[in-house]
């Protein structure tokens, strides 16, 4: 037998799993989340396909046997759920979207565009965000599943919009996309760089609609049913999707040396994490979390004085994973306590302004899991507190 | 998408590499790696096969060991830990030790032919190294395997009803 046949029937390759595909999807959710928090906004819009959907008035038409408004299929809520009710989690994450009601998923846009249809399904939860769901029909996995992407943020009264840059079936594809949570909002006015302008009629709080990949936005200006202005944003580079990739890119970037400023053996195996830091261009502060299997980071503004930038990051999953806390705290703060469920706390060592610990497994028992970042002054005063959610 | 587009076929590959449990392991760290890596990425390649199975090397080299041990394992037991659910489903000892007894980076371009389906440019790519590098890392490995297999051949069951 050929060498070859023998080695591809040698350990034959395992079927899909969707554990595994859950619980990886949830270790690159959290670190997509977990450095999202200190993403600048503009730059949220770029990064993310999420939450943002939208409507033009067309939308609201039947496209495909979806309707706007009508419940999502079930492939679609399984896929939901399953990005929702994922295996391997170590402990609950501020950032996780509890409650989200999957049951009540349904289309808010239906659009027509040049790679095929684009479905936004949203979800609501119990936290009042923004849950949604893009789906491209023409990136649908093999068997009709359907290759969604998204997650919840907040459902606040401000608004975003922005371009979204996907390459489809080896085409530039670019969808606008914005959540206007204004309140009285009908539309949002978007003026290009290239003195063109459109408007978008809001429905549900969302705007979406396929546009030119070379456009870029100067000013988004959004308006009540009589066009009054109710809110208005200029930016000061145009958001384009090259443009915006270059700014999330290219444009903040290490300016000077990275320099260690706090270290950290994990329990049990002792790897050795790294937290380090550089300055950065446009006035940011870059750092990133170095591991033994990879390093991620991102360039950002300097935090205040009672600043508390401190994302819970998971990586790997339950039982093996490590649950960290990582990132900078505001020069005015002195100390920093770590709450549980049970009111017992601990002290978490503050290393040249940032910290990096590793939550103990042994805390993520009901009853006492971590609850709450407390950030003191020197005398003692709290300055600045940071809750995390729970999903249970 | 990246993820949604490639992880099965990334966690497949793992698997065999490396087990279930690191497989695993190792597929999610890949496209946790890639996020933080994006800004390393050329949009204007039209296929992100190469560089994701090129994080994957990457990541694998850092276990290597591990996966040296276990065909090592393999090779004197019989019993491939990589297949805890199956042990006995192909009990190819002999293609075991062949493999573990590679040089690293031809049991790798090795493995992402056979087992990745990745051709020569795309192994090029992932692996950052010239086709031509790639072509005689292949022969290398492949005429090794058939030397270390001549004496241990396994028939296609046609060819022991027929011999």
């Amino acid at each position: 037998m050929d060498e070859l046949v023998r080695l591809r029937q040698f350990r034959p390759a395992p079927a899909p799993s969707a554990a595994a595909r859950a619980q990886g999807m949830l270790a690159l959710r959290t670190v997509v989340g977990g450095r999202r928090r200190r993403t600048p906004r503009p730059l949220i819009v770029v990064a993310a396909i999420i939450a943002a959907a939208a409507l033009a008035t067309a939308a609201y038409a039947i496209y495909q046997s979806v309707i706007v408004g009508s419940p999502a299929p079930a492939n679609v809520k399984n896929i939901v759920r399953l990005q929702t009710e994922v295996r391997g989690e170590l402990i609950p994450r501020a950032h996780a979207n509890p409650g989200i009601e999957v049951a009540k998923t349904k289309a808010a846009a239906a659009i027509t565009t040049s790679v095929g249809p684009v479905y936004l399904w949203v979800a609501p939860n119990k936290r009042d965000d923004s849950c949604a769901y893009l789906q491209i029909v023409a990136l649908d996995l093999p068997g009709g599943r359907p290759n969604l992407s998204g997650g919840c943020s907040s459902g606040g009264p401000g608004f975003y919009v922005g371009i979204d840059y996907i390459r489809v079936k080896n085409r530039p594809f670019a969808l606008v996309q914005g959540r206007v949570g204004t309140l009285g909002a009908k539309t949002v006015e978007l003026q290009f760089a290239n003195g063109s302008s459109h408007t978008y009629t809001i429905t549900d709080k969302y705007i979406l609609a396929e546009t030119d990949p070379n456009n870029a936005i100067k000013t988004a200006i959004v308006r009540d049913s009589n066009g009054r202005v109710l809110a208005q944003r200029r930016y000061s580079h145009p958001l384009s999707p090259s443009q915006q990739g270059q700014q999330l890119l290219h444009r903040l970037h290490p300016t000077g040396p990275w320099k260690t400023v706090a270290t950290l053996r994990t329990i049990g195996k002792h790897r050795l994490l790294a937290e380090k830091t550089a300055p950065g261009s446009n006035r940011t502060i870059c750092s990133e979390l170095v591991t033994p299997s990879g390093t991620g980071g991102g360039c950002n503004r300097p935090i205040g004085p009672a600043g508390l930038d401190i994302g819970p990051t998971q990586i790997g999953t339950a039982p093996h994973g490590w649950f960290l806390l990582d990132g900078p705290v505001g020069a005015k703060i002195h100390s920093l306590d770590l709450r549980f469920e049970d009111g017992t706390h601990i002290a978490i060592p503050i290393q040249h302004g940032y910290i990096l610990y590793q939550v103990n497994p042994q805390n993520f028992v009901s009853g006492h899991r971590p609850t709450e970042l407390i950030a003191r002054d020197n005398a003692g005063h709290i300055v600045n507190t940071r809750r995390f959610g729970f999903l249970h | 998408m990246l993820f949604e587009r490639h992880f099965d076929s990334i966690h497949g590959y793992l698997v065999r590499r490396a087990g279930h449990d690191s497989g695993s392991e190792i597929a999610s760290e890949v496209f946790v790696t890639a996020f933080a890596r994006r800004s390393r990425y050329d949009l204007a390649r039209p296929d992100a096969t190469p560089w994701l199975y090129g994080i994957a090397a990457n990541l694998l080299h850092r276990r290597r060991r591990d996966e040296a041990r276990q065909l090592r394992a393999y090779a004197r037991t019989g019993v491939d830990q990589a297949l805890t659910n199956d042990p006995a489903e192909r009990p190819d000892s002999a293609l075991a030790a062949a493999l573990g007894a590679l040089k690293p980076a031809d049991r790798e371009t090795l493995l992402l032919f056979a087992w990745a389906d990745l051709d020569y440019e795309q192994i090029a790519e992932a692996l950052r190294v010239p086709v031509g590098t790639v072509r005689s890392r292949l022969n290398r490995a492949r005429r090794q395997l058939r030397t270390a297999l001549a004496d241990d051949p396994i028939l296609h069951p046609e060819e022991a009803i027929n011999g």
